[in-house]
């Protein structure tokens, strides 16, 4: 990744702060970004570190999130998945999340601006539910597991800060939901074999692989 | 809509108070900065009969007036 010093050289893509804990919180709370909780500092250094998992150009973008059809590169998907705390091994099914859910069939504009509670379900399925220790079971959905907690916030934060999900801007979402934090879970293709989701047409896959990731939408039901 | 806007053709949004800066924003994203958003109070879903009249009172002028100004 020889050429990331590069990149942050062009114009808006990267700011100067010190790299302190207090004063880069600051800076992202005052500039709008994020989902309110504290970030790790997205240093050029651990954006690096990120980026040693992705085989793609870094500046060249892998979809358009909605709704302000920001385009995500592996640079700034990078600096996304740093700031949640996710570790860099996560990075392949942060972009790979993002791709299923900007695929136009998904409707992601749909559920970034109603005023619906929804929020983007992400289930993942095979090997790499075992190799990054992805939580299928109890408290699936959280709290406490490391996979699940950073691989769904930076899925939210790609939302809010690529897309423009911001509340009353571009997410117009009444009350909004906890689910809209960290939404992200591993299926427990062992317990349910028969309806194992990589066995139906809806999934992305990581080449060369046998990991699949789902796109859903999920909100309470109305009544 | 964006698209017709682009092809000339006279143009608006119909939006409840609450969406409007939501309008302009993707206004913008679609390359029609200017598009003419038509102003009605919110909400839009579960009234009667009677007051979505009233919505349509507040709308059917400003529709009017843009499609006067397009043509003068």
């Amino acid at each position: 990744m020889s050429n990331l010093a590069d990149f942050l050289k062009a114009p808006d893509a990267s700011l100067e702060s010190d790299d302190d804990f207090d004063a880069v919180n600051e800076l992202v709370m005052k500039r709008g970004w994020g989902d309110g909780l504290p970030v790790v500092p997205p240093t050029a250094a651990r954006v690096e570190k990120m980026l040693a998992f992705c085989d793609r150009p870094v500046n060249e973008p892998i979809a358009k999130v909605a709704p302000r059809y920001g385009e995500a590169t592996p640079l700034r998907l990078a600096a996304n998945a740093v700031m949640a705390g996710c570790k860099p091994e996560y990075f392949p099914l942060l972009m790979l999340a993002i791709e299923a859910m900007c695929e136009e069939p998904f409707n992601l504009y749909g559920v970034q601006a109603t005023t619906h509670l929804c929020a983007p379900l992400v289930i993942v399925n095979g090997p790499v539910v075992q190799e990054l220790d992805i939580n299928c079971g109890h408290n699936a959905f959280g709290p406490g597991w490391p996979a699940n907690a950073t691989i769904g916030r930076a899925i939210r934060l790609t939302l809010l800060n690529i897309g423009g999900a911001l509340p009353g801007v571009g997410d117009m979402s009444t009350f909004g939901a906890p689910s809209k934090y960290s939404y992200f879970v591993a299926e427990n293709e062992a317990r349910r074999p028969s309806t194992a989701i990589s066995s139906r047409k809806t999934k992305r896959a990581i080449p060369g692989s046998r990991c699949t990731s789902s796109a859903a939408c999920r909100g309470r039901p109305a009544r | 809509m964006s698209e017709l806007r682009k092809r000339g053709l006279v143009t608006a949004v119909i939006t409840s108070d609450p969406f409007m800066k939501l309008g302009r924003t993707q206004a913008k994203v679609f390359g029609v900065p200017d598009l003419p958003l038509v102003q009605i109070p919110h909400p839009l879903g579960g009234l009667s009969l009677e007051q979505v009249e009233g919505r349509s009172l507040i709308a059917t002028p400003q529709v009017l007036k843009l499609i006067e100004d397009n043509v003068k």
